[in-house]
């Protein structure tokens, strides 16, 4: 699904070059179900956001379902992450100004389909998130994890291949953190392929597999 | 252009409360302005009573003779005028005036300054002026030498106080001219109709010169059918060609047969005749000064704007995030931008009749000529769009250019 070849991520500064990442080669399957874990710092967004085709890579290359990504295409990159990749970010990135329903359906807006269609689909994913009596809230309006179940549910909306979660539990309780999760492996479950950050042991516990980093390097 | 993205401009606007509400200022400001000059020129320019037929109306107003290293020019004299109207083919209706110029009228001891036109009988066939009281002096009294008047509503506020003026007489040069009629107020915008009082040609004191080229009259022809004005131009040139200069010591004559807008745009910027459609120039004038005249608070909206923008560099990365091409982000924020200045048309063509009102009251004649007609209305609302799309299109473009990354992280760049 999902291959980074010799990938490194440098941030400069006028004084100073900070290593994200270094030379790492990864190869994520399709339909796995992957926790990425280690210190604050290490790099875990950072390979979240390179597979996610938000960021380019200082070195090395970046392929998705087989094919290298040329960062420098704009319609092909939007159109790939439109049809293939699920973001849940850390800080759930809610647009302030929408209602749930309207994030949600921000996916969906890039795509083919009307309005009425759309706003079916987004239903049906806040539903599954368990958020429909909140559907016309705004943000500002909902808890910390009624905001992250808002920002799972349009990730899942347009049905991605891949599903990219930074720490997609770290504002929930443990019941909603557990049906979140159970979430994300029937969505693995039908097909999808799930990279998830998370620093709760207990969570990794359930991937196929657990990357591991510290300072920018795979260690496991 | 989606309903989401419309609605998501809606809120925006509508959250950001402060923000709109200075930037609608500004716009409606400016558009105001703009409004005002096209409602301006289309007050100068366009058929609109009493010259509702200056589209069919040639003009006669200017003449000049060249000689060597000397030239005359000015309004046409009446031994041009009557040898270009005598007899046209097809029957337009031909007049004939003295341009409006104040001059002294007295009622009851008291002076009144009016603005005075002279004119013959045609001249109220040409035009269709509304009369709220008696009737239009006849080409008869116009031979006759009759003294009488028709005036304007507001001249009979100021020589009879408002009351009804049929049938009363003031003096003019030591001569009782009698009110025969009174018409509604004229625009001063209508130059080849403004006064506010008509008097005939026949009441001048003295014979009228009739051989002058050169003199102080202006014609008109109104062809009765738009098929009609490209043959009467050919027809009048040709005339005022075969016009002879006698023993002066002019060679040439030149006489420019023009479209009544074409006349009065040439007599506005002061261009010659031979210097190309001057409606032509001034509308390109006005569309130039226009846009410079927009660029400062342009200028101050995509301040305005690119603030707003850098305030939702989060938003531009997630909408990335999800698929958002650039020129779909573009699209949005320039779509956010249009709606804002078009609001702001609309209130500009809102607020315009209530700043016409203040301008007739205030400089008296010009009033009744401004209005927002439909191609007013039109300009309006194309200086809106073209606005937003100006301020909004560049922050657009830089911000839609930020790596998905560095907008999420609410950076601009």
């Amino acid at each position: 699904m999902i291959e980074l070849r010799g990938v490194t991520k440098l941030y400069r500064t006028d004084r100073i070059e900070t290593v994200a990442l270094e030379d790492l080669d990864l190869t994520i399957g399709y339909g796995e179900f992957v926790a990425v874990m280690g210190p604050s710092g290490c790099g875990k967004s950072t390979l979240l956001n390179l597979m996610g085709l938000l960021d380019e890579p200082t070195r090395g290359s970046v392929a998705v379902g087989g094919r290298p990504i040329t960062f420098g295409s704009d319609a092909a990159l939007a159109r790939l992450r439109n049809e293939s990749i699920g973001f849940v970010f850390q800080s759930f990135h809610l647009v302030p100004d929408l209602t749930v329903l309207d994030n949600v359906e921000i996916p969906l807006l890039y795509r083919k389909g009307t309005a009425s269609e759309r706003r079916r689909t987004a239903l049906a994913a806040i539903e599954r998130v368990g958020l429909a009596s909140r559907a016309h809230h705004l943000p500002s309006q909902l808890s910390g994890g009624q905001q992250q179940r808002a920002a799972v549910a349009r990730a899942i909306v347009g049905k991605p291949r891949l599903l990219l979660a930074d720490e997609p539990t770290g504002n929930l309780d443990s019941r909603m953190g557990d049906e979140i999760l159970a979430l994300l492996q029937g969505l693995n479950a039908d097909g999808a392929t799930v990279v998830m950050v998370t620093h709760d042991t207990r969570l990794a516990d359930s991937a196929h597999r657990i990357v591991r980093l510290f300072d920018g390097r795979q260690v496991q | 252009m989606s309903f989401a993205t419309l609605r998501l401009a809606v809120r925006v606007l509508w959250r950001r409360k402060v923000f709109t509400a200075i930037s609608l200022f500004g716009v409606t400001f400016t558009l105001l302005v703009l409004v005002l000059v096209s409602a301006l020129l289309d007050g100068l320019l366009a058929p609109r009573p009493p010259e509702s037929n200056a589209d069919r109306t040639l003009a006669i107003v200017h003449a000049r003779m060249v000689g060597e290293n000397m030239r005359s020019s000015g309004p046409p004299g009446l031994g041009l005028l009557e040898p270009l109207f005598r007899d046209l083919p097809g029957d337009p209706i031909v007049s004939m005036q003295i341009q409006a110029r104040t001059e002294a009228a007295w009622v009851d001891g008291a002076k009144h300054p009016v603005e005075i036109m002279r004119t013959d009988g045609a001249f109220w066939s040409a035009h269709d002026f509304r009369f709220l009281e008696g009737r239009p002096f006849g080409s008869d009294e116009d031979a006759s030498g009759a003294a009488v008047a028709v005036i304007s509503k507001y001249a009979r506020d100021s020589l009879f106080g408002g009351a009804a003026a049929d049938g009363r007489t003031f003096e003019l040069d030591g001569r009782a001219f009698r009110v025969v009629g009174v018409v509604d107020d004229v625009s001063s915008l209508r130059m080849r109709s403004f006064a506010e009082a008509w008097l005939p040609l026949g009441s001048l004191p003295g014979a009228p010169d009739r051989t002058a080229l050169i003199g102080n009259f202006t014609g008109i022809v109104i062809a009765r059918k738009e098929a009609d004005i490209e043959p009467l131009r050919a027809e009048l040139a040709a005339r005022a060609a075969r016009i002879p200069l006698g023993q002066s010591q002019y060679t040439s004559l030149e006489v420019p047969i023009e479209r009544q807008a074409q006349a009065i745009a040439r007599e506005l910027i002061g261009a010659d005749p031979g210097d190309g459609d001057p409606v032509r120039r001034i509308r390109v004038g006005v569309i130039v000064l226009s846009l410079a005249f927009m660029l400062l608070p342009a200028l101050n909206l995509v301040t305005l704007t690119m603030s707003r923008v850098l305030e939702r560099a989060p938003e531009i990365g997630v909408r990335k995030a999800f698929g958002a091409t650039r020129g779909q982000l573009v699209a949005q924020f320039v779509v956010e931008n249009v709606l804002l200045t078009l609001l702001g048309g609309l209130l500009a063509l809102a607020l315009a009749p209530l700043v016409m009102a203040a301008i007739a009251s205030s400089l008296l004649g010009i009033g009744p000529g401004l209005s927002v007609s439909v191609s007013v209305l039109l300009q309006g609302l194309a200086f809106a769009v073209v606005f937003g799309v100006l301020s909004g299109a560049w922050p657009a473009w830089r911000m839609s250019r930020l790596p998905p990354i560095e907008a999420l992280r609410g950076r601009s760049g």
